[in-house]
Parts: structure tokens; C-alpha cells; sequence
């Protein structure tokens, strides 16, 4: 159910994330904090001693029974999703049942959507260093499907978001907000530990999710390739036969790199391939969700 | 048929495995792949060797195709017609040997190359040899089969002749020898394939099932390619060079490629009269001049001193003495009367100053072979009764001119010219001035009539004052007739027709008698009626005298001569000058490929003089070459290999996207 290659021929992310959702999160969740707050949720027997300012009197005067409006309670939790849209994050590999744009677009709609049910208010940051998205985080369905439709609308192209606008990202973050990036990875360690710098801060908790394609650490199956490079103007030749264990060896040291300083940003760091299913995403989100 | 003309070539085809190591050997970058980042890459040289097995199919597939049409280029593939490929039993090869005896091969050694070749190929005794040449006494044929001996013997005797010979008749021949003959044959033709002789035969020897060779003879180190080095006396010509003397002049062509000195003499009288020397240009002409005494010879022979690759043209010969005088006769009712008699007095006056008296004369003869123009004065219905009219029709037929005067028995004469058939019009009456005061005038000639060219000026004048007062008024006169003079009121004053072989009757509307006209005592008298019976000739010699090719019978029965030879004869008082063609000294031959198409050679072979049958491989410049075929293939698919292998520079190839 979870297959990123069945996944990902569905158009609507709100129907993909829905489907996810049900599918694999059925008794895992806990219930929703009803209260009060501002969006009704459902009706249910008065209770006895309850405040009468729960009764619904229109109900009452027709059925003569009395029940109890309950609402959602707002949580006042923030979910804001970043979303890389450089174009290496266009990069699928020859047997790969996606991009890993396509993969990363659909984990943040789960994420959304997991988020929304439980009535907190979702955000987007994303795109490249020419196409900035910004979403501030809002609660209800209608505004997640809005987001849901202009992150949708999105396609990988150019360069890594750049510094100003990170800069600007850590200034507007609302307290309370749980951050979950979705990126490659690829622009350096040093990079994402400047730009994670709100994840020491106790008011946010901060999920990187390394999204990389099979190809990515194993290199292609081919006897010689000219590899060009997808941010860049660079090109090089080489027999992936030839480089195969020095590039997985570096790549590897890169990654271990990478978790240990996003780890020291304060930040938590999940590898995911664009072959896996969502789930083992959606586990690691909802641990964290649980936590908060 | 495929057959190849270097089959050993296609060992080159062992070499197949060549591509197919070099497929597996040579590794190409032709994928670019885009990749989110080269950090982790290293550049490496793409190693040329250690490829188990050939991955690219296609490639390699085109790429052993692109070879093998290598390999058959090379072999020189040839499409065979099979044709000439027709069923024969095992009996006996039959050879014909044909012989070109043109003169034109007793030039550049040719007839010795011809002898040479010939005896060599009768010492295979393998096969039944014939022999088809043209000697002096037509078309010749000896069986396949007669005995080698004879056919020395006859070789012996034969030897280029100067009559003209139809060449395609040897293959007519040849057909009808072969046609239902079904063995191993093979034609063999010895010549120089001069241009001239063979550029308009056609055969076809493949239908025979006979295989074709050409032995080149007298082309020398030029084989198949245009001859040099022969100088030719093209003309010679006597005419009048003033009082006592002839003047001879002679053209000269040289076929050669570099400008030639030579020297021309003329003999007369079995001595050198006079010698000059020229410089002839290169594939030019040049012009010398004699003189000698008029009347001491007969005859004189210009000659090129000197040998040169062609001999037989170097002398001309030709007359130098004045022609005999051309004959004119009367025919005349045998009683003459005084108009008659008249009449015929002012016509021998006529033929009397006609010409030049020494070079262009004439003179009455009594035999009718002999005479050129016909004089009938007063024509009537006696010519009918007298055979007159046979003999009038006689001459015309042979080419003679005729001139008639009508009688005074107009009705009698139109009557006799009707039914005869010589000059059909309606005669309506004679118109006469007696009673008028004018007499009838000759309309001004018109620009388009032949005579407007003599009479001009004063001698114009002089011809329309001419006075006619009596002259037959003549209408409806058929379209093939001409009228070459009119009144001033449109009439005819004379009729001629002309006849296809050259014979012409000119009759006249009037009598040549005072009372008729005053025409005989005119200046215009002589002209006019020499333009009319067109009795005007060439000053030159030739001119009266014949030019016949060689190999013409001259005259009829047990006196005919046969002029075998270019030279001069002389038959009755007639002067006979034989000459050879002209073309049979030109250098030019026809190309192998030309001749080999109008012969239908589909198994053609060309020999060198010095080579024998066996010594040969089969010629295929009749046979459709496939090499051009190849090579568009091997073109085409050296295009598309390229194509294929090269660097892509178009579009970057990206790992195909499954994304929705």
C-alpha cells in the first residue's frame, strides 16, 4: 500500500496523503484533544456535572435528549515542512520508482495531513534559490489543502534555497513548531549546521529526512558514463565499475559526517531511499509527533 | 548472375572478426547521465580494452555490414547477362576469326599484327577455326573446321583492299552460320577499329551464345586510344593557270599531334616536276601549289615524300589535261524547213561560244550516250512519228538537258507534249503584234528568280528590250513546272521541268527566228539560254570528269572495268578518277566499351596484340558493375555507424522519470 512507485502515480496529494494515512496509521495514533477550541468536532451524550455551556439546546428542543457539542482543541502546535525543490532533488535513478522530489513532495503531504487531523496548523518553506515558497503555518482542511495544492505545484529546478532566505526562515519560525526538512542533503554538512540553527532552541523540535535514490550510493550499472552535474556546469567521465567502492566509501563517511552534525545542531536525522515505502518515514514522524 | 572480377578479394572477408574485436576492444562514452553531484565522483580513463562480449548489437551488426561491402568493393562484383550463358553440348569449339581488310589496316602495322595473331590462334588444334574476311570479290567464308592449311593459304592471299565494305555484313554472316549451331563458340575480331568502319554496326553475338574478342591490331603502344603519326593527300585539283599552263593544288592533313615538315612533289610524265615543302600544324591542313604545261600531260601524281604510319594515302593521283568537249546533238524533222534550218543556226551558234573553247567546250555529237543537251527546234507532232519523243524521254531520264522550240503546228506540237507526258498546259492561241504597235516585253525579273542574278544592270536591260511579237499563249500549265519568264502581262514566255535524276526540259514560247523575236540578235541571247539549259560549268577539270570509289564496276557488259584501285581511268572518251574514302584515313577508333554495347558482348574480352585467349580474365565492360552499389551502401552505413557512435551532444539523458 505504501509502494512509492504505486504511490506516486496519484496526482492529489490530499487523496495520496489520506490513503497513507489510513492505510498504515489505523490504532498507532492517539485521540485527538478534544476541548475547546474553535473547529466543532462531534456530538456525545451530556454527561452528568458537566458545564451546560456543552449543551447543545437547538438538539435538545427538537429531541428532547441532551448532548454535548465537543470541539477540537487547538494544540497550538506548528508543523512546518521544508521541502528542497533543487534540481538534484529531480535526480531518479534508471530503476527507481520516483524522483526524489516526488518522494520527499509525498512524505510532507502525509506529514501534513497527520498533522492537520490532529489539529495542528501546518506550514510549507521550500523550492530553490529563484522559487522561494512560504506557507505560515494555518490550522483546518481547507487551508492544508491549499498548501497541499501549491506544494503540488512545485518542480525541482536550479540551486539550493540560499543563505538570505534561510536567514529570513529562522527569523519567522513560530514557537512551538515541530520542522521537518526534506531534502538530499548534498550541499555539505557545514551548510545545514548554520541553517539549522533553531534547533538548539528548545521551542522547536527539527526532523531531517535524507532522501537519496539507490544510484546515489551505489552509482549507475554502466560501463562508462558522462556524469553532468544537475546544479552545476560540471562534467566528468569515469567507469562507475572503476570508482564504485571509493564513491560509496566517500559517500558513506559523508553521510555519518552529516548525521553527526545535524545530531549536534540538535536536530534529529532519519536516512530514507526513494525504493522504501513511506511507512518507515511516517513511523519516524509520528514517534516524534508523539513526543511533542 | 553475381560473378567477381577479383574474387581472391573476398578472403579480405576472413577479416570479419576484425570489427567484431575492435566492437569489443574500443569503448565508447556515449551516454551522458546527469547526477545530482560529482563530489563523490573521480574521473577515470575509460579503459579500450576487457569487454567479454559485445554489448551494442546494432552497432556491431552494422558495423560487420559495413565491412562486408568493403570486402565486395574490393572483389569488383559485376552483375553477368546471362544471355550469353545459352545451353551447348560438348561438341567441338567452333572459332570464327573475323577480319577487318579495310585499307585503313595496311596502316600502323596493323595487317602484320593481323597475320601474327591469326597464326598463333590456328596452332590450337583444339578447335575448329573459320575464317569470314571481305576480299575484292565480296564476303568471304570458310567453314569452321577446313583444314589449317587452307586457311594459311587463303590468309596468304588476302590483304586489305581499298573498296568500301559494309562491316555489319560479317556479322549477318555470322548469324546465319551460328544460328541453329549449338556448341562452344567463340568470335574473334581482328582490326584496328577505325571509327569509320565501326561506328554504325550493330549485332548482336550474345544471342549467338557466342562469346566475343577483340584483338586490336595497328594501335601500337595506343591501344584503344586515337592513333597518330599519318599524313594524308585529302585533294588534288587541276584547273586553268592561264595561257599554256595548269595549276595543281593539293590539300594535305596531318593527324598528328605535333606540327610535321614534309615535302609534296608532283609527277608528270614519269618525272619530278616540282617539289615544295610546308610545315603542316598539329590535327591541321595545309594547301601546296604546282604549276605545269598545259597539254604536255595527261595526268600527274602529287605525292608526299617520306613514310609515315599510313603509306597507301600519300599519293594522288589525277588529270591534268583539258577534258574532252561535252556533246550537244539536234533532233530535227528530217525536212527542215527555212524556219527550221534557221532556227538551227542560231542554236549552233549558241553551243559553239558556249565555255571556254579549251577547258569547257562542247561539240555536236552524233552518238546519244554521249551528248548532254538536246536541241529540238520546231517540235511538233513529228517528233512523235520520228521517235523523236523516246529518245527525248531517254535522255532526260539519264540526266541530260533538253531544249524545244515549238512549230508552227501548235496543235499538233501540245498534243505530242501532252500525251507524252513531258509537258502538260493548255494552249489557247498565239498572241502576235502585227496589228499592234508594241511589241510584247519581258517582265521584269523577280528577286527570287535564279536568272535576276545574271541579268543585272546593263544586261538587264538589254534583256527587257528584248523584243517578242509572236509567242504562244499558253495557261493552265501544271504546278510542277517552273516559268522562268513572263511578259509584261503575266504570261509565260518559257517552261522547264525538272526531272529527278538531273534532267531538265526547257521549252520555249516562242520561236528563235526574227519574226518572232529579236532575242538571237541580242547580248542576253547566249546568257539566257545558258541559264536557262543550265549549260554553265566549272572551270575545273574534275568537274567534267568522274569520281568513283573504289571497287565500282565502270561501263556495261564485256567492256565494264572494275576499278579496284584509287587511280585514274578512262572508259570510252569518258576520264575516270577512283579515289579511296577519305575516313579511311582517320586515326580515330571507336572505344572498346562503344563497341562491345553495339556488338551485344556480354562475354567480351579484349586482347592485346601480344596476348593470347588463355592469358586473359573475362572483360566486363559489357557487364553491369555492382561496385557503385556497394560503395552507396558502404557510405550509407558508415553514415549511420557514425551516427550512431558518436557523442551524443543533443539532449542530456536522465534515468527515465517515473514520476505521475
Amino acid at each position: 500500500m505504501l509502494d512509492p512507485a504505486r504511490l506516486s502515480r496519484i496526482d492529489d496529494l490530499s487523496l495520496l496523503a489520506r490513503l497513507v494515512v489510513r492505510g498504515s496509521r489505523s490504532g498507532m495514533h492517539r485521540s485527538i484533544r478534544q476541548g475547546r477550541g474553535n473547529e466543532f468536532f462531534q456530538y456525545r451524550s451530556y454527561e452528568p456535572g458537566e458545564d451546560l455551556k456543552n449543551v447543545d439546546w437547538r438538539v435538545f428542543a427538537k429531541r428532547d435528549e441532551l448532548v454535548a457539542k465537543t470541539y477540537q482543541e487547538d494544540t497550538n502546535v506548528n508543523l512546518l515542512l521544508v521541502l528542497d525543490g533543487s534540481a538534484s532533488m529531480a535526480f531518479s535513478g534508471t530503476d527507481s520508482p520516483c524522483s526524489k522530489f516526488r518522494y520527499a513532495q509525498m512524505l510532507a503531504a502525509c506529514f501534513g495531513y497527520l498533522a492537520q487531523r490532529q489539529g495542528d496548523r501546518v506550514g510549507l518553506f521550500g523550492g530553490s534559490e529563484d522559487s522561494v515558497e512560504w506557507i505560515r503555518p494555518q490550522g483546518g482542511r481547507a487551508a492544508l489543502n491549499r498548501l497541499l495544492v501549491q506544494m503540488g505545484s512545485m518542480k525541482p529546478a536550479g540551486r539550493d534555497i540560499g543563505r538570505a532566505s534561510w536567514e529570513r526562515f529562522n527569523a519567522v519560525i513560530p514557537h512551538e513548531s515541530i520542522v521537518v526538512v526534506l531534502s538530499d542533503f548534498l550541499d555539505g554538512e557545514e551548510e545545514w549546521a548554520d541553517r539549522l540553527r533553531f534547533a538548539k532552541s528548545r521551542r522547536y523540535e527539527c526532523l531531517c529526512l535524507q532522501t537519496l535514490d539507490r544510484e546515489e550510493l551505489v552509482l549507475p550499472d554502466s560501463d562508462a558514463l558522462r556524469f553532468v552535474e544537475m546544479e552545476g556546469d560540471g562534467e566528468l567521465s569515469a567507469s562507475p565499475e572503476l570508482i564504485r567502492f571509493d564513491y560509496s566509501a566517500k559517500m558513506n563517511n559523508y553521510q555519518e559526517s552529516l548525521q553527526k552534525t545535524i545530531i549536534q545542531a540538535g536536530a534529529e536525522f532519519e536516512f530514507l531511499q526513494t525504493d522504501l515505502d513511506l511507512g518507515h518515514a511516517l513511523r519516524s514522524f509520528l514517534g516524534m509527533r508523539v513526543h511533542s | 548472375m553475381i560473378e567477381f572480377g577479383q574474387p581472391l578479394a573476398l578472403f579480405g572477408g576472413l577479416a570479419l572478426s576484425l570489427p567484431i574485436l575492435a566492437h569489443m576492444a574500443y569503448r565508447r562514452i556515449t551516454e551522458k547521465r546527469l547526477f545530482p553531484s560529482l563530489r563523490f565522483l573521480s574521473p577515470t580513463t575509460i579503459p579500450r580494452s576487457g569487454r567479454k562480449r559485445p554489448s551494442d548489437w546494432p552497432l556491431l551488426l552494422l558495423r560487420l555490414l559495413l565491412f562486408t561491402a568493403i570486402v565486395l568493393i574490393l572483389a569488383d562484383p559485376y552483375l553477368t547477362n546471362s544471355q550469353g550463358d545459352a545451353p551447348v553440348s560438348a561438341s567441338r569449339e567452333q572459332r570464327m576469326h573475323l577480319i577487318d581488310t579495310s585499307i585503313s589496316m595496311s596502316g600502323w602495322g596493323a595487317w602484320e599484327e593481323v597475320r601474327e595473331n591469326l597464326l598463333e590462334q590456328w596452332s590450337d588444334e583444339s578447335v575448329d577455326h573459320g575464317m569470314l574476311a571481305f576480299d575484292t570479290g565480296g564476303l568471304k567464308l570458310w567453314n569452321p573446321g577446313i583444314p589449317v592449311d587452307e586457311l594459311r593459304a587463303a590468309l596468304n592471299e588476302l590483304k586489305p583492299i581499298y573498296s568500301p565494305y559494309e562491316t555489319g555484313a560479317l556479322f549477318t554472316r555470322l548469324s546465319k552460320l551460328w544460328r541453329d549451331i549449338q556448341v562452344p563458340k567463340k568470335v574473334l575480331i581482328y582490326s584496328d577499329f577505325q571509327s569509320s568502319d565501326w561506328q554504325d554496326v550493330q549485332a548482336d553475338v550474345g544471342a549467338l551464345g557466342a562469346e566475343l574478342f577483340l584483338v586490336p591490331t595497328g594501335h601500337r603502344e595506343q591501344l584503344w586510344k586515337t592513333r597518330s603519326g599519318n599524313r594524308a593527300l585529302v585533294d588534288a585539283r587541276a584547273v586553268p593557270a592561264g595561257l599554256g599552263k595548269v595549276g595543281v593544288w593539293a590539300v594535305v592533313r596531318n593527324w598528328d599531334f605535333n606540327a610535321t615538315p614534309v615535302q609534296l612533289s608532283i609527277f608528270a610524265g614519269g618525272i619530278e616536276r616540282e617539289r615544295v615543302e610546308m610545315l603542316l600544324p598539329a590535327q591541321g591542313t595545309e594547301q601546296a601549289h604546282f604549276t605545269l604545261p598545259a597539254g604536255d600531260f595527261a595526268s600527274a601524281i602529287v605525292r608526299i615524300d617520306g613514310e609515315d604510319a599510313c603509306s597507301w594515302d600519300n599519293n594522288r593521283s589525277l588529270w591534268v589535261m583539258p577534258p574532252p568537249a561535252r556533246g550537244f546533238a539536234f533532233l530535227n524533222h528530217e525536212q527542215l524547213n527555212i524556219s527550221d534550218l534557221a532556227e538551227k543556226e542560231f542554236l549552233q551558234a549558241v553551243m559553239d561560244s558556249v565555255g571556254d573553247g579549251v577547258w569547257n567546250r562542247w561539240s555536236e555529237r552524233s552518238d546519244s550516250d554521249e551528248v548532254e543537251c538536246l536541241l529540238i527546234p520546231g517540235f511538233s507532232d513529228w517528233a512523235q512519228d520520228d521517235g523523236v519523243v523516246e529518245e527525248l524521254k531517254n535522255h532526260l531520264e539519264r540526266g541530260g538537258v533538253a531544249l524545244l522550240t515549238p512549230a508552227e503546228s501548235y496543235v499538233g506540237m501540245n498534243q505530242t507534249l501532252r500525251e507524252s507526258k513531258l509537258l502538260d498546259f493548255t494552249f489557247n492561241r498565239v498572241a502576235q503584234t502585227e496589228f499592234r504597235m508594241d511589241p510584247y516585253r519581258i517582265k521584269v525579273l523577280a528577286e527570287e528568280n535564279p536568272l535576276s542574278a545574271v541579268f543585272s544592270g546593263d544586261s538587264a536591260r538589254d534583256l527587257y528590250l528584248t523584243k517578242v511579237r509572236k509567242f504562244l499563249f499558253l495557261r493552265d500549265w501544271e504546278d510542277q513546272l517552273d516559268a522562268p519568264l513572263f511578259d509584261r502581262e503575266g504570261r509565260p514566255l518559257a517552261l522547264v521541268r525538272n526531272f529527278p535524276n538531273g534532267g531538265k526540259l526547257v521549252f520555249l514560247c516562242f520561236r528563235l527566228l526574227p519574226e518572232w523575236t529579236d532575242l538571237p540578235t541580242r547580248n542576253s541571247f547566249l546568257p539566257l539560254l545558258v541559264e536557262l539549259c543550265g549549260l554553265s560549268g566549272d572551270a575545273g577539270l574534275e568537274e567534267n570528269d568522274d569520281i568513283l570509289a573504289p571497287g565500282t564496276l565502270i561501263g556495261d557488259g564485256d567492256d565494264a572495268i572494275l576499278a579496284k584501285d584509287p587511280g585514274l581511268y578512262r572508259y570510252a572518251e569518258k576520264r575516270i578518277s577512283v579515289h579511296a574514302p577519305l575516313s579511311e584515313s582517320l586515326p580515330e577508333v571507336i572505344s572498346k566499351e562503344e563497341l562491345m554495347e553495339a556488338l551485344n558482348g556480354s562475354r567480351g574480352v579484349s586482347l592485346s596484340p601480344d596476348l593470347s585467349l588463355s592469358g586473359l580474365g573475362p572483360d566486363h565492360s559489357r557487364d553491369q558493375p555492382l561496385w557503385m552499389w556497394f560503395a552507396l551502401a558502404a557510405g550509407v552505413l558508415l553514415i549511420v555507424e557514425n551516427m550512431i557512435s558518436a557523442p551524443r551532444s543533443g539532449p542530456l539523458l536522465s534515468a527515465p522519470s517515473r514520476d505521475a
